[in-house]
């Protein structure tokens, strides 16, 4: 049993709402990107409700959410310990914060990262710039995004959401 | 003066503002520019360089002359059009380029002396004594000339950066652009439609014409509620046409309003489009005659404008001047509302004379009265001169279609004699066409039947099927032109006929332009400065070079256009940098125990993005170099602890692993063992020194990469391209696991006393020999632990997943200071690893190799990158600078930077032997120390060199050594 306290990359940070979106960190979890291709790993992904993700896509299966993040490499939100046999596995649960974004995210996001959106929805994944920073950007589940930026560029990352979400808000007071 | 019964402004919501420290009342619609003249403000600024009243003369984006500075608290905003900037409660504004007032200027003097002040005049008369000019005469002219005025004051205003996509992006809300959007929206098309107006509608809301039976408004707004689908979007001036359907566009977001918390006031989109529609309209264009730029000459469509869309009389008694047929509109339309017309002055020879007011065909104003408005104009016709009182004049020139967007790729326009303008070429840009009056198609019902067209078109452009669209029932005004640019004056030394309101350039400039020679179009614009203002010659270009063609003997479109460049209207850079204000500049990378050092006082040096912590102050240490001595003598004493997480690491794993890295690396890293971590030095392809680092064998075929800090990135680039260009098919995966790991150095004499105490076993010292590696546990977390050391001291690094960072990072400090020990930040880490020899990236600066490095031996047998080209005659050999470290004969302080010299030779450029590139003072060896390149170094070792540095005026003795000052055997690394 661990006996040092853990903390995730903004610890303590409240969600955020305004203008019906709500930004909140994600609690701390597992997360290992998977490099690898053949019979062999998508029989073990297999074994996890899962595949090898095509680019631009995620999926959530028994084993958890894997998203695709490059060339013949994926992430997966779930214990990857059982494919270090397979593929090349490394633990990135500590890499990255795990952001979400719950309502019209899209909005909020069209201010920051300079890819088409519109259509972007469930089993979706990208990996773009956010701001100045890079993110993989993937959607599980309707009218809400997840957003894995470096962990140490975390607050960087919310304050540039929350900015963002600020101007919308007021925009919206005055009907624009 | 308001008219009854006109007009889309709230008279029922009244708005209070001030211009120029006085209280006035507007309506709910207002621009700032028609609120004033409703309230009978004629003079809203100084010219440019003559200082003369200026009045508004148009009602759009176009402005030349009413432009003012918007002040909001802190916040002062120059060049502000008052016809684009809309009322609000509570707005202030004040005119520009005056002292004391608008109405009474003292720079005035300058119109007095405007027979010497012409074109070119300061470069031919302020040339001597040539350094009067950049201390004395630019100074004073930029001072006499100029518009608005910054507060000098940090913009701590709001701006929004965008995107947004779509299919069609329609620019433009009159009638040409919304039949493009409505055909696009039937089709289903996913349809922008931008507009830099308040309102949709363009002249819809100004001409008075019916739509389909209903006046332009209320058509309107029964066209955008059939497209619900279309995001309208109002204030949004498309500024320039890019690349691949890329166009950039500045939407003023919360400038209409008083100044709200996190409105953005401006917001600067990029929208990607797969087909536009420029449906941008036409400029009307003044006409050159004397002294045609006093308050109350105005354009005629503005004239319109004010009456039909904001319910003011710009005058009394009115005149209108015009070329063409069209033009009669405003005066039919001024009378209908009960505003007198004193005379329409047509310069056509055979136009219609019925109207209900005097016309006089064949007939030119030639002289205007009244310096702050006008009062009279004198009127040639038939041989007489006719005087007539007036308190505004309509003029219209003609129209110029606006196709500023069309020619952003550079593109010219070609010129059509039946309107007499330049008209865009289809394929200026790809995927763009012109509609309506933009494309030269005058007229209201043509204007809606272009748009329908060129609606359609795009739509079968984005592969769609088009619905059926019925094209409303409207008729088209005759236009009628024949050209008029010009009316010569008597002459004289004062008289002057206006081409350039906004940069005061008259036709005498165009002229004298022509006769010294500047007869290129380019040339005569930056002789004179025309169309170099903020309104960009939109309302003089196509004059201008008339006159010009007319100077020079060629016709209009031989002389051809100046460029048109983005943005079309003025762009703040605040817009454009939205988000980059200080800290947005770059994210921050925040160290797991960031928190731990703040609280501890250390002040933060950016290291890349990173923050780390310089140095630990202590109480009663008043310098950062106290506090670095004492953490100096701490780690060498005793036990320092250090976050080096900024170090990149990159995961590599695959059978091929270990020959990958022989690749990348020059020296061999196949047959390092697990457990093992060796020093790598990595090549550029040209040879020379890319990086340096350790990498550890945790498993067969699985190493992990360390990296410098600043190079982390760099690395993992080149590791990426050489996969990819060079062994794609060899079995090995990377990845950069940098921010997994907290990693802290624990070095001194106590580091492995340390930690033991911390680890749930005590160290196998069999596993951990210097330079071994393995996994330990922690307070029950798994650990790595490396025993490497980048002080000299015995060292280790500990790495634990970054969520238990901050508490290990604070258990070890504490633990630490009770050993006698404590944290050490940059400062202290780069005088230990200067007295120990280490190289960072000031040594291996990009023009060094191995050789220079005395690494040489590390190039391994086999082959690897930049081997080759590391082999190349000059890079090693005794002319190299060698690596060498040096100290001062007689100890003073020196720099990084300072060049080195033999003793005895001059101190020049020729003789130069070398450079440092790292000092530090020492309190283990007492007295400065210093890296540096030296020529032959390595030979010339117990030699003295001469180190000048001409910036900081230091020049001494020093002696060459290697350069390992401290512990040169390494026996405290392997204690």
């Amino acid at each position: 049993m661990p006996n040092l306290i853990a903390k995730s990359a903004l610890f303590g940070q409240a969600p955020l709402t305004l203008g019906g979106v709500t930004l909140a960190e994600a609690p701390l979890g597992e997360m290992f990107s998977v490099a690898g291709q053949g019979k062999a790993l998508d029989k073990a992904l297999g074994k996890l409700g899962l595949v090898m993700p095509a680019p631009n896509s995620c999926a959530v299966g028994t084993g958890g959410v894997i998203v695709w993040t490059g060339r013949d490499q994926a992430f997966l939100l779930g214990d990857g310990s059982t494919l270090a046999e397979v593929a090349a596995v490394t633990d990135q649960s500590d890499g990255w914060a795990h952001l979400t974004l719950e309502g019209d995210f899209v909005a909020v996001l069209a201010r920051l990262v300079p890819v088409d959106l519109r259509g972007f929805g469930v089993g979706q994944a990208l990996r773009v710039g956010l701001g100045h920073m890079q993110a993989v950007i993937f959607c599980t589940a309707a009218a809400r995004a997840d957003l894995l930026v470096f962990r140490s560029m975390a607050r960087t990352a919310w304050d540039e959401i929350a900015h963002a979400m600020q101007h919308l808000a007021a925009r919206r007071v005055v009907g624009l | 003066m308001r008219v009854a019964g006109k007009g889309l402004v709230d008279l029922s919501a009244p708005i209070g503002f001030r211009f120029d420290g006085r209280d006035y009342v507007g309506a709910e619609g207002d621009t700032l520019a028609s609120a004033l003249l409703a309230n009978g403000v004629r003079v809203v600024g100084r010219s440019f360089k003559y200082h003369r009243p200026r009045g508004v003369l148009t009602a759009g984006s176009e402005e030349p002359n009413a432009m003012v500075e918007m002040v909001e608290g802190d916040q002062q905003t120059p060049n502000v059009r008052a016809t684009v900037q809309e009322l609000y409660q509570g707005l202030v504004a004040r005119s520009q380029n005056r002292w004391p007032s608008a109405r009474f200027d003292v720079m005035a003097v300058n119109d007095f002396a405007s027979p010497l002040l012409g074109a070119g005049f300061y470069y031919k008369t302020f040339m001597w004594p040539r350094r009067f000019w950049e201390g004395l005469y630019e100074p004073v002219i930029r001072r006499a000339a100029g518009l608005g005025s910054l507060s000098g004051k940090h913009d701590e205003g709001e701006y929004e950066k965008a995107y947004a996509f779509c299919d069609l992006l329609v620019v433009g809300g009159g009638p040409a652009g919304l039949m493009a959007a409505l055909v696009a929206a039937k089709a289903g098309a996913d349809v922008i439609l931008a507009d830099e107006g308040a309102r949709i509608g363009g002249r819809l809301l100004t001409d008075g014409e019916t739509v389909d039976g209903l006046s332009g408004p209320d058509w309107v707004a029964q066209a955008l509620a059939a497209m619900p689908n279309v995001r309208v979007m109002t204030r949004t001036s498309v500024t320039g046409a890019y690349d691949d359907g890329t166009y950039g566009a500045l939407e003023r977001v919360g400038l209409h309003l008083a100044p709200r918390d996190h409105l953005p006031r401006e917001c600067f989109w990029r929208i990607v489009a797969k087909q536009a529609v420029m449906a941008t309209g036409a400029l009307e264009r003044p006409i050159a005659f004397p002294d045609n730029d006093r308050p109350g000459v105005m354009l005629a469509s503005g004239v319109q404008a004010y009456l039909n869309r904001y319910g003011v009389a710009t005058g009394r008694r009115v005149t209108l001047f015009a070329n063409n047929e069209a033009a009669r509109a405003v005066a039919r339309d001024l009378m209908a509302a009960g505003v007198q017309v004193a005379a329409i002055i047509d310069s056509r020879e055979g136009a219609s004379v019925a109207e209900d007011c005097p016309v006089y065909a064949g007939a030119r104003v030639v002289g205007t009265r009244g310096r702050l408005g006008l009062k009279e104009i004198t009127v040639a016709h038939k041989g007489d001169e006719i005087t007539i009182e007036t308190d505004c004049l309509a003029v219209s020139g003609g129209w110029n279609p606006t196709l500023h967007l069309a020619c952003h790729h550079n593109g010219r326009p070609v010129w059509d004699d039946g309107i007499a303008a330049f008209v865009p070429k289809p394929g200026m840009v790809p995927g763009l066409t012109a509609a309506g009056a933009a494309a030269g198609v005058f007229g209201l019902a043509a204007c809606l039947e272009s748009g329908k067209a060129v609606g359609k078109a795009a739509v079968e452009a984005l592969g769609l099927k088009t619905k059926p669209v019925k094209v409303p029932a409207a008729t088209d005004r005759a236009y009628g032109i024949e050209p008029l640019w010009h009316v010569p004056g008597k002459g004289g030394l004062w008289a002057r006929e206006w081409l350039d309101f906004a940069n005061d350039v008259t036709v005498k400039d165009v002229k004298l332009s022509a006769q010294e020679g500047f007869v290129s179009v380019e040339h005569m614009k930056r002789y004179t400065t025309q169309g170099m203002a903020p309104d960009q010659g939109k309302n003089s270009n196509v004059a201008a070079l008339a006159v010009l063609a007319d100077a020079t003997g060629r016709s209009i479109p031989e002389t051809g256009t100046t460029t048109f460049r983005p943005p079309y209207t003025p762009v703040s850079i605040a817009a454009m940098g939205a988000g980059g204000r200080g800290m947005g500049f770059a994210p921050q990378r925040f160290l797991t125990s960031h928190q731990a050092s703040v609280e501890r006082h250390a002040p933060m040096i950016e290291a890349g993005l990173w923050y780390r912590p310089s140095y630990f102050p202590k109480p009663g240490e008043t310098t950062w170099q106290q506090a670095c001595e004492r953490e100096v003598r701490m780690v060498r004493t005793h036990v320092g602890v250090c976050d080096v997480s900024t170090l990149g690491k990159i995961d590599l794993q695959g059978k091929d692993a270990g020959r990958f890295l022989d690749f990348v690396y020059a020296n061999t890293f196949s047959t390092l063992q697990p457990g093992r971590v060796r020093y790598g030095l990595m090549l550029r392809e040209d040879g020379m020194v890319l990086d340096d680092g350790t990498t550890a064998c945790l498993a067969p075929n699985h190493y992990l990469m360390t990296t410098t800090t600043a190079a982390a990135g760099l690395v993992m680039r080149h590791l990426d391209f050489v996969k990819q260009a060079f062994c794609a098919d060899w079995d090995v995966r990377f990845i950069s696991v940098t921010e997994q790991w907290a990693q802290f150095a624990v070095a001194g004499p106590l580091a492995r006393t340390l930690l033991n105490s911390v680890l749930d076993q005590p160290l196998d010292m069999a596993r951990f020999p210097f330079m071994g590696c393995g996994s330990v546990q922690v307070q029950g977390v798994q650990a790595r632990l490396f025993r490497i050391s980048f002080s000299g001291e015995e060292g280790y690094e500990i790495a634990v997943p970054a969520r238990y960072g901050e508490a290990l990072f604070r258990d070890l400090l504490a633990r630490a200071e009770t050993m006698g020990g404590g944290p050490y930040g940059m400062e202290a880490l780069n005088v230990l690893r200067i007295e120990k020899g280490f190289l960072t990236h000031a040594e291996m600066h990009g023009r060094v190799t191995a050789f220079d490095l005395g690494l040489q031996k590390m190039i391994a047998a086999k082959d690897c990158i930049g081997k080759g080209a590391s082999l190349r005659p000059g890079l090693s050999g005794p002319e190299r600078e060698q690596l060498v470290g040096l100290r001062p004969v007689q100890d003073q302080a020196i720099t990084a930077g300072a060049h080195l010299f033999t003793p005895g030779d001059t101190v020049e450029r020729v003789n130069d032997q070398g450079y440092v590139t790292s000092v530090g003072q020492s309190p283990t060896l007492g007295g400065w120390l210093a890296l540096a390149f030296l020529k032959n170094g390595r030979a010339r070792h117990g030699e003295n060199v001469r180190l000048v540095d001409h910036l900081r005026g230091i020049d001494c003795l020093c002696q060459v050594s290697g350069p390992v000052f401290h512990d040169p055997e390494g026996g405290k690394l392997r204690a």
